[in-house]
């Protein structure tokens, strides 16, 4: 208990003040402590992705292995892995020797260079351009006349589509500027949207606080994974 | 009734074949739709242009490939802007993906369409490790974190960083951003803290986050998405891939909402049915 | 002879009108070089000039800051250019139009300057015809401060907000009850795990895309705790996918401790935590396979998300699962909300620790939190009033008057 509960507490109490303190005082050497500890973090992330690459594979083989259904998949993720593995750490594509390790990650040429953009760059695009397809589905189903608030959020929600594409001014150009619906969406996003998001975010920000708070005096510990 | 309750049901797939179409029908036969600017876009523009010619602008490239097509029109049009007003650009990433978002869009522009020379006119610094650390890092000793451009060269040798030593010897930061670390970190850790003129572009789904900053005047402007690309693309007269995109958006924009009046009719039927 | 005198007084006019012009010229020609030799006198050296250690930073930068030349906007009006030295080498030349105000204030920030060293200014200036004035400033030296004067506001509201919440803590624990709110979201966390029970499908929970030096990956975090818990207790399979091998390693410990706490630590698998990949849509692809192969019955986001969200919630729409989602990104909140059944929006994500355990310590911090949003809006009203105030002239200050000056 005590190394798993008694240090870890007295460090995140240690560490956070510091870093609390070192936004009130700008001295040496507490100004370069949320730089230092940033970079601690990121050598042990770092680190620790060698345990999240073996919980990767080893999990994998077991798929194959074990036959598990759509193990064909499973294959396709180990021969990703190694593939941009090798290709990350040989300049495998490269041809001028002088082109030093690591740069010629941003090599045209290099196989890597060509898998970034040929291969990860189209199917991430593909994930995100999902996104249009999923709003249409969500708003199909969503945006439904239950009760007046619901009303009011699809009249908004139709006035900031529409306003915020040529079409939207195409469709209300015979109307006094102030009534054409770029300017409404414009007053809809400016002014009740702005309101509301920011008092969200007062309160998020309020919620970080006190979150913070609970963590850096030893009130909340469950994250720790210890008793509570 | 059957005909309501079966829009009512749809299944998504055809909602997503219907869309697909919408999409890929302008993107072939074009509808050329004007496109009109607004005061957010705008002032990014105005912001930009009120600069002395040859200022030095620190553009950030925080996006990776699955926003690419959104925020490099954005970064195109930019640097087309910046590189007219013979600005010199210095290019850093705080994503590792941006590194290959800024060498693309570098290439595109200082190189072939304005022949610029690099470490004088231009440079591109690249990625470094450590999200809002680095900006906090910079914003105190810039060469302490950028030794480097991603030549191998010394900053220390590049005529452009003459008389760079912190953030605040820029005079404006361009944050082209979808997501953390991003415009929001570069508000709250160099640009309010020491006064320095920011402006930003974000994919559609962050300018909700970013707004707030913009209206409390410690952005200038904003380029809200794939339209407030076109919209910027129309300012800096040089039409691109957004404006080529916005006869898609907005048919799709259009196709949505009649999505939602025709599932608002199937929903009051079928209430009234129950009824 | 008589038309010969006419040509001949013709031609003496003519001549003498062109000698008169040229005359004229030379005298013009005169006067230019005597207003040329005005010109040429040198420009005014600039005034007020000073050097002073820069405020509220670790030293290592100095401030030189003077009043334009006499000769520049008004006088001769031909400054070029103000060159400023230290000691004997230049360190930045200043165009008149660089600057907007009268009185131009340059941060010298070079790596070459050392605390405790005396370091001496001076400001050539320079007109367009080359003349140069000089000014010089008394030594200077550039120190660390040990307080940062422009954030005192932030360490009053800092200090008062953790007052309030430490003054409910010790309350909450004294005895005292407190009301909170019912929160549909947080009621539900027992109804979705118990479908998933009768069902007999996995609870599915996604901790975010973010690390763990995000304070919402670490609430996440916290709430996994207790949704393992009840895992545990009604021995129904979690599947937690993480996008970070420190939040793997995190979830692990958290969900080992909730089974053990349960008594059924054989249900405990290391694996039921998992590593997918750091990349974003990566990421949401292999959850999205998750939930298409596993069809869990409950799906829980809790976390920081960004673009995935709809792409995740969508998915799980689809399956029929019974979603809860919690997050503090105001732009994902409204996907969110859109395609799950409950969503913990904001601060009720941070509270829903609290909320799940009742334990008065995080209870009464609750409170606290509270009574610092008490007194923001105050704050806000404050300063509405304030600026509308002084918008109609009758008061002459702001709000940033007043809270600079705090």
């Amino acid at each position: 208990m005590f190394w798993k509960t008694q240090i870890p507490v007295f460090i995140v109490f240690v560490v956070g003040m510091l870093t609390l303190l070192q936004w009130f005082i700008p001295h040496a050497p507490l100004n370069q402590i949320q730089v230092h500890m940033t970079q601690w973090f990121d050598i042990i992330a770092v680190f620790a992705i060698v345990l999240g690459g073996l919980n990767l594979l080893k999990l994998q083989f077991a798929k194959i292995t074990s036959r598990q259904h759509d193990w064909q998949y499973a294959l396709v993720t180990i021969v990703g892995f190694f593939v941009m593995l090798i290709f990350g750490f040989t300049k495998m594509g490269v041809e001028d020797e002088a082109v030093r390790l690591g740069s010629h990650l941003q090599r045209e040429g290099s196989n890597f260079h060509w898998m970034f953009f040929n291969v990860f760059t189209p199917l991430s695009s593909t994930m995100f351009a999902l996104l249009a397809f999923f709003v249409a589905s969500a708003s199909y189903r969503a945006f439904r006349i239950r009760n007046a608030e619901a009303t009011l959020l699809l009249v908004a929600g139709i006035i900031l589509m529409l306003g915020r594409v040529p079409i939207g001014h195409i469709l209300t150009a015979w109307a006094p500027p102030y009534l054409q619906l770029p300017a409404i969406q414009e007053w809809i996003y400016s002014v009740p949207n702005l309101a509301g998001a920011r008092a969200i975010m007062i309160g998020i920000g309020l919620g970080m606080v006190a979150t913070s708070l609970r963590f850096i005096l030893g009130i909340e510990k469950s994250f720790l994974g210890g008793d509570e | 009734m059957k005909f309501w309750e079966f829009i009512g049901s749809l299944d998504r797939r055809i909602i997503f074949l219907i869309i697909g179409l919408a999409v890929f029908i302008p993107l072939l036969a074009p509808l050329k739709l004007p496109v009109i600017t607004t005061p957010t876009t705008e002032d990014v523009y105005n912001a930009i242009d009120s600069l002395e010619n040859g200022s030095k602008i620190l553009v950030s490239f925080e996006y990776g490939p699955s926003t690419q097509p959104e925020i490099e029109p954005m970064a195109i049009a930019l640097m087309r802007q910046l590189f007219r007003k013979e600005c010199q650009v210095v290019g850093m990433a705080l994503w590792p993906d941006g590194q290959f978002m800024s060498t693309t869009v570098f290439d595109r522009t200082a190189e072939q369409e304005f022949g610029l020379e690099w470490g004088t006119d231009y440079v591109n610094l690249g990625f470094r490790p450590g999200g809002e650390a680095v900006i906090k890092g910079i914003a105190r000793e810039f060469r302490a974190n950028y030794t480097q451009d991603v030549r191998g060269n010394s900053v220390n040798d590049l005529a452009i960083m003459e008389g760079v030593y912190s953030v605040k010897d820029f005079d404006f930061i361009f944050s082209l951003s979808a997501g953390y670390p991003g415009t929001v970190e570069w508000v709250l850790y160099a640009a309010d803290p020491y006064k320095i003129p920011m402006s930003s572009g974000t994919t559609a789904i962050q300018v909700n986050e970013v707004i707030p900053y913009v209206k409390g005047g410690q952005i200038y402007g904003i380029l809200a998405g794939m339209s407030g690309a076109a919209e910027y693309e129309t300012l800096v007269k040089a039409p691109d891939d957004a404006t080529k995109f916005m006869d898609a958006q907005s048919i799709a924009h259009l196709l949505i909402v009649v999505f939602i009046v025709v599932g608002n009719i199937s929903y009051i039927v079928q209430r009234r049915k129950q009824n | 002879m008589k038309k010969k005198r006419l040509w001949l007084s013709a031609l003496t006019m003519l001549v003498l009108l062109f000698a008169g012009q040229a005359m004229a010229q030379d005298d013009a020609g005169g006067a230019q070089e005597a207003v040329q030799q005005v010109v040429d006198r040198p420009p005014a050296a600039v005034t007020a000039l000073a050097s002073d250690d820069a405020p509220n930073d670790a030293g290592k930068a100095l401030i030189v800051t003077f009043e334009r030349s006499a000769d520049d906007g008004e006088g001769e009006n031909d400054v070029a250019t103000y060159e400023i030295y230290r000691g004997d080498s230049l360190i930045t030349t200043i165009k008149p139009s660089d600057v907007l105000e009268r009185t131009i204030t340059y941060s010298d920030n070079s790596p070459l300057i050392e605390n405790g060293v005396v370091y001496k200014y001076r400001v050539v200036t320079v007109d367009s015809a080359g003349n140069r004035s000089e000014a010089r400033a008394d030594g200077a030296m550039a120190t660390g401060q040990w307080f940062h004067t422009g954030r005192v506001n932030m360490l009053i509201s800092v200090i008062l907000i953790s007052a309030f919440i430490l003054f409910f803590i010790r309350k909450a624990q004294s005895g005292a009850e407190i009301y909170l709110r019912p929160v549909a979201g947080l009621k539900a966390f027992d109804e979705a795990v118990g479908r998933a029970t009768e069902m007999g499908k996995p609870v599915l929970y996604v901790p975010g895309i973010m690390d763990l030096d995000q304070v919402e990956t670490v609430a996440g975090i916290i709430i996994l705790g207790y949704v393992s818990k009840m895992t545990a207790r009604y021995e129904t399979e979690l599947e937690v996918p993480v996008s970070r091998s420190l939040v793997m390693s995190n979830a692990r410990e958290v969900c080992k401790a909730s089974y053990l706490s349960e008594g059924r630590p054989e249900l405990f698998k290391d694996d039921m935590v998992h590593y997918l990949t750091d990349d974003q849509f990566a990421y949401a692809a292999g959850v999205d396979g998750i939930m298409l192969r596993k069809k869990p019955a409950a799906c829980f986001y809790q976390g920081k998300f960004y673009a995935e969200s709809l792409i995740l919630a969508e998915t799980g729409n689809s399956i029929g699962a019974i979603q809860i989602a919690g997050t503090a990104s105001p732009t994902q909140l409204p996907f969110f909300i859109t395609a799950c059944d409950y969503t913990l929006i904001g601060e009720e994500f941070f509270a829903a620790s609290a909320y799940l355990s009742q334990d008065p310590k995080l209870v009464g911090s609750l409170k606290g939190q509270d009574w610092g949003k008490a007194m923001i809006m105050l704050i806000i009203i404050v300063g509405t009033i304030v600026e509308t105030l002084n918008a109609l002239g009758i008061v002459p200050f702001t709000m940033i008057h007043l809270l600079e000056a705090g």
